[in-house]
């Protein structure tokens, strides 16, 4: 035991008992404090700052195991000793009783100075034990969430919205922090750079390996993005890095990829890591890019290893191209209802090939992932990554992607832009204004209301509209809370609520009829942690156009 | 000192751990102070048929007298207990006369 005073509450309605303890304990490293009625010793509880209780059972009020309730509603640990002659006549259920909770002690009233100092120590050193390893918990659960937030810094943005192509991914750590790295750069001329990695294991071995890699992908990409890029060059560096900077066991599988949306060609090496699902969204199907299995040794594992544009896998692609990565923790993920199923190749593909052209690639990675666990694949075993890429299709009219950050000022000027150009291109000004304030509605909603209040963690809002025939498609995904447009009805049309809201000369809460006024028609889905609103606005005269 | 008494303050000492012969002789006395308590109590409960003022009280004086080593009254208040528990208060009438007894050497005439 070490120096400390321990504060002792010690409650007896035999004021003998009470003295008898607090004599016996009488020069040890202990401060007695007495009570001799149950309410007494509550305050006295509430009032002091106790390391541990004495309690007799058979009072005259409440016994001793009503009083261990109370106290548990303050304190979930702190020992209890209860001292009572009542095992004179051994009871089992009384002795099961006090040992029903975890940190209950029973010790017999005829006691010695020797057996009382005995159990005080053992209940103390068990109880600090108990609460140094909470307090070091809590203290690595802080640092592991400070990792996790410095990861998702190091991480490039959810989304890529760039010239030529969309492009977006899910970053899904076990447990906080993760063993994947993700880089993507923009090489410009619709050229984009994809590095996906995979430190061996997972946790913050696989994560303290992750930042030095991921920190040097990020070097590695945009200092060449300027030359002449090749993606084996990317994994000899990478694989140097890890041999001399890591020990035998830190070695990471490995996909660098280059698409060039306008000349519709893929170029990407693996080292050891799962290949790339290449899906033709107008047939729905899968087609095989690597039949020869060509590939190398995982990064980190050989100095000697040579990657050379041998190893690559060179493929052409149709338009509607849908590119998907993953790191293999995806298909480790088990079913808590079935342990030794787990997802596999098999099953994940045909969810890939359900996926139609016209959904937004923004949103697919969160599809995926949404619909692994519909078909009951819903216990991660191993970090999650998973990546969509795609050509942009204007299909012969007009598709404006923006990412907007969720700011209301960026607000109105992003929708106050793509008015104009929706404008221009409809030659409709009542039309493009309608989508003008649905947009404006609509996202100011999400930003007020569906966000994040803490301004960094919020994500960008990705807004899609396409004009086609008479109608225009308004996409919306954003990371906000789910709510239901119906159930915000609550079976009112949007005159009724709009005269309500007159009525109550109530200015909140007018978005949502404007909105139902404006869209033709609205649907809303949820997918892992993302929603997506699409909103359907016709062509029509002016005259109908809300006043 | 009685012979009682010098047994009671070396268990004292050796049990309890207490040298002090001024906090011995502070603990007897609330000893004592107990004892005649439920030496009032006891009677009461006996009068009044009332078996678990009696178990109680038995149990209250069987804990404290274990505490000092008091081992005569240790075991009466368990037998008090059973009769208690039985509300054989005849046999327990029987058990307080022993009780009375055993506490005078210590406590002195109750």
């Amino acid at each position: 035991m070490d120096n400390k005073k321990y504060n002792i509450l010690v409650l007896d309605d035999e004021r003998f008992i009470l003295v008898t303890v607090k004599a016996c304990l009488r020069g040890e490293n202990f401060n007695v404090i007495t009570a001799d009625n149950v309410q007494d010793a509550l305050t006295e509880f509430k009032r002091g700052n106790f390391d541990l209780i004495i309690t007799d059972i058979l009072m005259s009020s409440i016994d001793g195991f009503k009083f261990r309730d109370l106290i548990r509603g303050y304190n979930k640990r702190i020992p209890i000793i209860f001292l009572t002659s009542l095992l004179d006549d051994i009871d089992n259920s009384l002795l099961s009783r006090i040992t029903r909770d975890q940190y209950s002690y029973y010790l017999n009233k005829t006691f010695t100075k020797k057996t009382l100092l005995e159990i005080l120590h053992q209940a103390l050193a068990t109880y600090k034990s108990i609460d140094d390893v909470a307090v070091l918990q809590r203290s690595i659960d802080d640092d592991l969430t400070l990792a996790s937030q410095v990861q998702r810094m190091m991480l490039p943005n959810w989304c890529l919205t760039a010239k030529g192509y969309s492009a977006s991914y899910l970053y899904e750590p076990m447990y906080k922090v993760s063993g994947d790295l993700f880089e993507w750069v923009d090489l410009g001329q619709e050229r984009c750079l994809g590095v996906i990695g995979d430190v061996a294991g997972h946790g913050i071995h696989a994560a303290l390996c992750m930042a030095p890699i991921q920190t040097l992908i990020k070097r590695l990409g945009f200092e060449r993005a300027a030359n002449n890029l090749q993606v084996h060059e990317i994994l000899s560096e990478l694989n140097e890095f890890l041999c001399t900077q890591f020990g035998v066991n830190s070695y990471m599988t490995c996909l660098v990829a280059i698409w060039d949306f306008r000349n519709n060609h893929l170029v990407y090496q693996t080292a050891g890591h799962p290949g790339i699902i290449c899906l033709d969204t107008e047939t729905s199907e899968i087609r095989n890019i690597n039949p020869e299995k060509r590939g190398n040794l995982p990064l980190g594992i050989s100095p000697q290893t040579q990657y050379t544009t041998k190893d690559n896998i060179e493929v052409d692609f149709s338009d509607e191209t849908l590119f998907i990565a993953y790191t293999d923790g995806l298909l480790d993920i088990g079913s808590k209802s079935n342990p030794d199923d787990f997802l596999g190749e098999e099953a994940l593909l045909p969810l890939i090939s359900s996926l139609n052209k016209t959904t937004n690639v923004i949103s697919i990675p969160y599809r995926i992932r949404n619909a692994i666990e519909q078909i009951g694949f819903d216990y991660p075993s191993d970090d999650i990554f998973l990546f969509a890429i795609k050509k942009k299709n204007d299909n012969g009219g007009i598709a404006l992607f923006r990412n907007i950050p969720a700011d209301i000022l960026e607000i109105e000027d992003a929708v106050a832009e793509t008015a104009r150009m929706l404008s221009d291109f409809t030659g409709n000004q009542d039309w493009s204004g309608r989508v003008e304030i649905l947009l404006s509605e609509f996202l100011t909603n999400i930003v007020k209301h569906g966000l994040e209040k803490n301004h960094s963690q919020r994500k960008g809002i990705i807004v899609r509209v396409m004009v086609s025939g008479s109608r225009i498609f308004v996409n919306v995904i954003d990371h906000g809370k789910f709510w239901d447009y119906q159930e915000g009805l609550s079976g009112k049309d949007a005159d009724t609520i709009l005269n309500e809201l007159n009525e109550q000369r109530n200015l909140s809460g007018r978005g949502l009829p404007i909105i139902l006024r404006i869209a033709e028609t609205i649907t809303r889905e949820h997918f892992w942690g993302i929603n997506e609103t699409t909103f359907v606005v016709a062509e029509k005269k002016s005259e109908d156009v809300i006043k | 000192m009685t012979a009682a008494n010098e047994r009671i303050f070396a268990y004292i000492k050796d049990n309890l751990g207490i040298d002090d012969t001024e906090i011995v002789k502070d603990l007897l006395q609330e000893y004592c102070v107990t004892v005649r308590e439920y030496l009032i109590k006891i009677p009461q409960c006996l009068e009044q048929s009332d078996g678990n003022g009696l178990y109680r009280a038995a149990h209250s004086l069987k804990g404290c007298s274990g505490n000092v080593g008091h081992e005569q009254v240790r075991e009466l208040c368990l037998k008090l207990e059973t009769f208690a528990k039985d509300k054989d208060f005849a046999e327990a009438r029987v058990i307080l006369g022993q009780l009375q007894e055993a506490t005078i050497e210590i406590c002195g005439d109750n």
